[in-house]
């Protein structure tokens, strides 16, 4: 037997549904979307683990492919090809404690902006971006593929406590950087080869 | 003379304390993907041996009060965790990616490039330690699995408090 519904009954059920299910959407858009479209930004953290010790200078310079005193000329953009933000920069080279660096260098931060999680990623021990004017000394790893080199995250950059668009003599003979320089030639003099297998 | 060498031991037992107290300190990194009591996980990574490791070592310390579960997401779940690997030589063995915000999903990427060197007790660690992460731990001391430079396959004595005194 087949019970037909009074078309008053229908309408008032039809609506009912209705609203449950706008309000079902509505409640879910309001939770998730806005992680994804405009709506409050999030925050990003990552930690790295390198299997050594690299607090240790003589580690961390055997684990460094370049160690170089540098000044930042201006942002180049920013890459998620990896799945995490990552932002390139121009570096004019100044002097090089370890490495093969020459002229102009494009330094590569992990670090930016992750429109997939609309949030800003920073690496722990590195929560700033790199500022152009500004001069550090630069602790590197190569991405030969893309010609970058890429900041070990919580050691990679040092700024220089000199001021902005600094010279070349300034930013090299500074008390800072002099102190740094002894620091990583000596570092580099004693370094421990990287062994992933011996860390 | 009694008298005079009494404040003497009250300072050496509280600095005795105090530096027992500093060594039991948890070691965690203030966010987790912990999300009630469970990680619900997607997975594209090669080092799937790995990863169904380190989920069984971690939830081996469940029971009593701890109740974190490591489940694989569904249709019906919010994903917490997703495993992706990469091989570059200029970016760190293994990384957790912490991102805050409902329903975003944190990331875990394990190194190809340096993956292929280790041991298999040496990958199960790496996976197991980047599992640590997730569920809030950060680097302790001694070589256990959440130490920095070392990789042992089975969770220790520093990992198991500091697993308990979070969940």
């Amino acid at each position: 037997m087949i019970t037909i519904m009074h078309p008053s009954k229908r309408l008032l059920f039809g609506t009912i549904l209705a609203v449950l299910a706008i309000a079902s959407v509505s409640a879910l858009a309001w939770v998730f979307l806005p992680n994804y479209v405009g709506g409050p930004q999030g925050v990003g953290i990552g930690h790295a683990t390198r299997i050594t010790d690299l607090s240790d200078d003589r580690k961390l310079a055997g684990y460094a492919d370049s160690i170089f005193f540098g000044q930042v000329n201006e942002e180049l953009g920013q890459s998620e090809e990896r799945g995490w933000p990552e932002t390139q920069f121009s570096v004019k080279i100044l002097e090089v404690l370890k490495g093969s660096v020459d002229g102009e260098a494009t330094v590569n931060q992990q670090g930016g902006f992750n429109t997939r999680k609309n949030s800003t990623f920073r690496m722990m021990g590195d929560p700033e971006l790199l500022e152009p004017g500004n001069s550090y000394l630069f602790v590197t790893r190569p991405l030969v593929r893309k010609g970058w080199h890429t900041l070990i995250s919580g050691y990679g950059d040092i700024e220089i406590r000199v001021s902005k668009h600094a010279t070349k003599n300034e930013v090299l003979g500074s008390k800072h950087a002099g102190e740094l320089r002894e620091r990583f030639t000596g570092a580099v003099e004693h370094q421990v080869p990287f062994d992933i297998r011996n860390p | 003379m009694r008298k005079n060498t009494m404040p003497i031991f009250l300072v050496a037992a509280v600095a005795i304390l105090w530096l027992a107290g500093g060594t039991a300190q948890a070691h965690t990194l203030g966010f987790s993907s912990v999300d009630g009591c469970e990680i619900r996980w997607q997975e594209s990574t090669q080092y799937d041996t790995e990863r169904v490791a380190a989920e069984d070592g971690w939830e081996a310390l469940k029971g009593g009060d701890n109740c974190v579960d490591i489940l694989p997401d569904t249709i019906f779940t919010v994903n917490d965790l997703e495993w992706f690997d990469v091989d570059d030589e200029d970016v760190a063995v293994e990384q957790f990616h912490y991102y805050s915000g409902t329903g975003v999903a944190d990331e875990i990427y394990l190194n190809d490039f340096y993956m292929v060197s280790l041991s298999a007790c040496g990958k199960k660690s790496v996976a197991m330690h980047e599992m640590g992460h997730a569920h809030g731990l950060a680097h302790t001391f001694d070589p256990e699995v959440m130490t920095e430079d070392s990789y042992p396959c089975v969770i220790g004595t520093h990992d198991t408090s500091d697993y308990n005194s979070l969940w």
